[in-house]
């Protein structure tokens, strides 16, 4: 035993003496950071049972300290051990049972990683100026004084020239603090959607109204199935932690549920179970979703009573008003309809490249089932032809009936829970904005570009007929959207880097990213476990009500502020300090959120409870959705206007015959019919043979991430390829290679993968596009939006990122 | 003495690499250096039916290996510094860094690759099964960090009991050294396309 002590305590040192690296040389920081975790942890720590002072004098210096990852929407409890200050590791929910089922917030691998990413030698230390060109990286570092100074007179130079509208706020993990900020001085142009979901948001509110799309049954209701049926999902890629839809999958499938998994890639949420996989093209669920009707329809399974009584279009009897005729959903499936074609699984084989026989099993699976729990991500939405395919996808539970019953659910994404509490800084009340302008978050390029000629009915501007101003002033919180995540970043960069269209860019960010190598003022941002916060869980956690109680871990590094706190200053030199702050620190700010949350659920702890607790977590009873709507629709109508479903949209008719379209693969339907979209699988060419498509990836959240280097090795960025298509070009596992269209090139290792659909590439979303922009532009990062197309979607008019032609040669 | 060993259910893994994450970040190792890895188990071939329609027996799973603390960890005995010790409550298997002269004998005898050359410390050390954390009555930092509860740690008498003696799975090895493993299988490791199976995912667990 003795030999044992002598090494670990060597084990030990040689451990702590390595994680010091990033504080070295901030002894200043160092000392402050001391303080801090000192007088929180002494508070806290007692709340993680055992996990401090074990004898040894090292450890009773260690503190541990409640914060979360909120990176994805699966928000995860994170336990930050300190020693002396500084971040050692992280443990993640370890409170109440570990047993499988149930509930314990665990991070996954990224939220294990945070201390990577808090100590990125990458992080913004001052505020500075940028010296080059636009886009080059280079800057000078300047002062908070003369950072405020120059945002204070940018902003007022905006508004006093160009007008309020000029000033465009995207989304992002600071954006309110902005939005305070800005509608106290006139406001600003906002945006409505998101690259995560936008076709889905814009669309399957005409078929369910508003908040239906959202608040199905959570995936565990799926217990009460004999069939979970998901279209583009992959819950164990997306939210992963350990209560998110992916452990709950885990759990339905261990409950004797069968599981069918549609999508162009095996994906790891069927990792260990192969046959529930069913391969399509991408781009083609509304081909499949169409078919499975058709068989639902010919075969009896119908749920003829359900239609007539809750949905409008379903046929002849359930028609709106003023709708043509043979323009229900049953003549479009049964080929009465507009294109005279029956919707056979024969007719969408060749469309899906899913056997006959297997459509046929599958509508039969379904059709049989004593309730069958049809869900959708959204990989499947995120297309051209995105707001089709999405309510298409809803058609397969509602023609079958498999709604408002136990086990069921709504075809849209498995249910979001309910945050308790706004959260600190993501609830922070912004007031009104005076500006009721809004254009499409996926515009903003277009509305730098062309400016005054963004139209309602051609662009999606909303509250207005067309936009009066082009935008002169981006501000940009913690978003990584301005290049790495929108689409054509090729096209994006020679955009932005005109400075007489876009005349000034702010960014505020915890690291350099590619998108704030842009600004043209760039602020060092806190991270979040540097400021105390709060949350309440939402995506993901469905079955439960949950906070975290985010307390401060370290100090922030060198010059970076807390957001809501810099923005004070920029308030005072319009004399809005006392508007913006109204007298508040942050800390108070984050009680006052909260209190308001317990007004109204007496069931909460007090605040202090709450720190002490760390997590608070209170299970919810699991049920169907739905079930009083089908009982009764006229008592308990959805938001729709006709309180009903609405397969057939009287709204989107009018759309479809008002909207103005360029092309003519853009559609609007007032019923969910398949269309390939802009750019699918039917343009592909002998130039351009393969579909390309994206997906979320397990090492990165977004782009939140991709610079831990621990993550990158065990995370390659590689192009997913099917052997036979790899055969032919002479590609083998790991060689490196270049990915092309029209729009740019990306160079990356082949993942050489019978899990992958012929025909088809795939590259994770989110790496960091790294090219000398100067140069030739090959995107060494492997990042997928140097191929993209910023060709927006019809209705949503949002990112197709999903759907685009490519080629693929070994370099 | 209590003999630990690892439980691995690959009918919940999903491969997200989690354990392995939180083994470095607690372990505090880089890039190169890894305690515990995930191996990416792929296979299955294609086949074109009538028009452009596709068919498959593909599939993946995965498998997540740390050291087995063996009965005869070949390790153990080629050090010539006797400096790989077991644990007498707990059955774990340790390098002693005070003993270890770096000759990286084990590194090569490992049957299952688990010593590793820390290059970056210059010092050669395993998966020591979290002794520490077990020494508190805790689990390893893995087994606690596990979204899907795919892992566990615990009397090797005790799993047996719960959940069999497999120990083996592709692509591990044949067990020649006595690992202290019990493996819950998924359906795809038993399935008869898994004998066509590759490491996918090489550059990420060497």
């Amino acid at each position: 035993m003795s030999h044992k002590k002598i090494g670990r305590s060597k084990e030990k040192e040689v451990r702590e003496l390595t994680r010091r690296s990033f504080v070295k040389g901030s002894a200043l920081t160092a000392a402050a950071a001391v303080a801090s975790a000192g007088a929180v942890g002494s508070l806290y720590a007692c709340a993680n049972d055992g996990a401090t002072g074990s004898g040894e004098s090292l450890e009773n210096a260690e503190q541990v300290i409640w914060s979360y990852c909120e990176r994805c929407g699966a928000i995860c409890a994170l336990q930050y051990h300190t020693l002396d200050g500084e971040i050692t590791y992280v443990e993640s929910d370890n409170t109440g049972s570990p047993e499988f089922g149930d509930l314990q917030l665990r991070a996954c691998l990224k939220g294990r990683s945070s201390r990577r990413m808090i100590n990125d030698p990458d992080r913004l230390k001052y505020p500075m100026k940028r010296v080059g060109k636009r886009g080059d990286g280079e800057f000078e570092q300047i002062t908070w004084d003369e950072a405020i100074e120059l945002l204070a007179e940018k902003l007022k130079y905006t508004i006093d020239t160009y007008g309020n509208e000029a000033i465009y706020v995207g989304y992002g993990v600071r954006t309110r603090a902005i939005g305070r900020l800005l509608n106290a001085l006139g406001g600003y142009l906002s945006c409505y959607g998101n690259y995560s979901v936008a076709q889905l948001s814009g669309a399957l509110p005409y078929t369910y109204g508003a908040s239906v799309p959202f608040a199905g049954s959570p995936m565990r209701e799926a217990a009460n199935a004999d069939l979970v049926v998901m279209f583009g999902n992959n819950p164990c890629g997306t939210g992963m932690g350990g209560a998110g839809a992916g452990y709950d999958l885990a759990w339905v499938r261990a409950s004797g549920t069968k599981i069918v998994n549609i999508d162009y890639r095996l994906n790891d949420t069927s990792a260990g179970f192969p046959d529930e996989w069913i391969p399509i093209r991408p781009g083609t669920d509304a081909a499949l979703a169409s078919a499975l009707c058709y068989v639902f329809i010919a075969e009896g399974f119908a749920d003829e009573e359900f239609l007539q009584k809750c949905c409008i279009g379903y046929d002849e009897q359930t028609m709106p008003e003023g709708a043509p005729q043979n323009s229900s959903y049953k003549d479009y499936i049964m080929g009465t309809g507009y294109d005279g074609v029956a919707k056979t699984p024969e007719w969408a084989s060749p469309i899906t490249q899913i056997p006959v026989e297997r459509i046929y099993e599958l509508a039969r699976e379904i059709g049989n089932a004593k309730a069958a729990y049809i869900c959708q991500g959204w990989g499947s939405q995120r297309h051209s032809n995105g707001e089709n395919t999405c309510r298409a996808i809803a058609m397969v539970p509602i023609i079958s009936g498999n709604i408002g019953r136990p086990g069921t659910h709504t075809g849209s994404r498995e249910r979001d829970g309910i945050s308790p509490v706004a959260g600190y800084p993501s609830g922070i009340p912004t007031g009104d904005n005076p500006v009721k302008t809004q254009i499409s978050f996926f515009s903003w390029f277009d509305a730098i570009d062309r400016g005054a000629e963004l139209t309602a009915l051609h662009d999606g501007v909303r509250g207005k007929d067309k936009l009066d101003t082009g935008i002169k002033f981006i501000w940009a919180p913690g978003a990584n959207w301005l290049i790495n995540q929108n689409s054509d970043i090729n096209r994006t960069h020679d955009i932005l880097i005109d400075e007489s269209k876009c005349e000034f860019l702010v960014l505020s960010e915890i690291i350099m990213t590619e998108s704030a190598k842009y600004a043209d003022l760039l602020l060092p941002e806190t991270y979040l476990a540097e400021i105390e916060t709060i949350t309440g869980m939402y995506a993901g956690f469905q079955y439960y009500k949950g906070i975290v109680f985010g307390q401060q871990v370290a100090e922030p590094p060198f010059e970076s502020r807390s957001f809501f706190d810099a923005l004070a200053d920029v308030a005072e030199k319009f004399d809005l300090r006392e508007d913006y702050t109204e007298g508040k620190t942050s800390s108070e700010w984050v009680r006052q959120i909260y209190e308001e949350a317990r007004e109204k659920d007496p069931e909460l702890p007090t605040y202090d409870e709450g720190v002490a607790m760390g997590v608070y977590k209170q299970e919810l009873p699991i049920s169907a959705a739905l079930t009083d709507f089908r009982e009764d629709p006229d008592a308990n109508p959805i938001d729709t206007p006709s309180g009903k479903i609405e397969i057939y949209s009287s709204r989107l008719a009018e759309m479809a015959a008002s909207w103005e379209f360029d092309d003519p693969a853009d559609i609007i339907t007032p019923i969910p019919v398949y269309a390939p979209g802009y750019e699918s699988y039917e343009s592909t060419s002998e130039e351009f043979p393969f579909v390309l498509s994206g997906f979320h990836f397990k090492g990165r959240a977004n782009s939140s991430f991709g610079t831990v280097d621990v993550l990158k090795q065990s995370n390659r960025q590689q192009v997913w390829i099917n052997p036979l298509d790899a055969e032919t070009r002479g590609i083998q596992n790991g060689d490196v290679t270049r990915v092309s269209n029209a729009r740019g090139t990306v160079e990356i290792e082949a993942k050489v993968t019978p899990r992958i659909l012929p025909g088809c590439l795939a590259i994770s979303q989110g790496a960091w596009h790294a090219a000398d922009m100067n140069g030739d532009k090959v995107d060494k990062g492997g990042n997928i939006n140097t191929l993209t197309s910023h060709h927006p979607s019809p209705l949503a008019k949002a990112n197709p990122q999903h759907n685009t032609i490519a080629t693929i040669v070994k370099v | 003495m209590t003999q630990n060993g690892f439980y691995f259910d690959s009918s919940r893994c999903t491969g997200c690499k989690t354990c392995e994450l939180a083994c470095k970040d607690y372990k505090d190792l880089g890039p190169e250096t890894l305690f515990r890895k995930i191996y990416d188990f792929e296979g299955g071939t294609w086949t074109q039916g009538e028009g452009s329609v596709w068919t498959t027996d593909s599939f993946v799973y995965h498998v997540s290996a740390a050291c087995n603390h063996c009965v005869a960890p070949a390790c153990q005995m080629v050090c010539p510094a006797e400096a790989i010790l077991r644990d007498e409550d707990t059955g774990l298997v340790y390098i002693d860094l005070e003993l270890c002269i770096n000759c990286e004998l084990c590194v090569t005898a490992c049957p299952y690759s688990v010593p590793k050359m820390d290059i970056e410390r210059g010092i050669v050390n395993k998966c020591d099964g979290c002794l520490e954390r077990v020494t508190e009555g805790k689990k390893p930092i893995c087994v606690e960090a596990c979204p899907l509860r795919a892992l566990d740690l615990d009397d090797i008498a005790t799993l047996r009991s719960s959940y069999g003696d497999v120990d083996f799975i592709p692509p591990l090895p044949e067990p020649s050294t006595g690992p202290n493993l019990v493996i819950s299988s998924a359906p795809a490791a038993t399935s008869p396309a898994s004998a066509s199976g590759f490491v996918a995912n090489m550059k990420e667990v060497a």
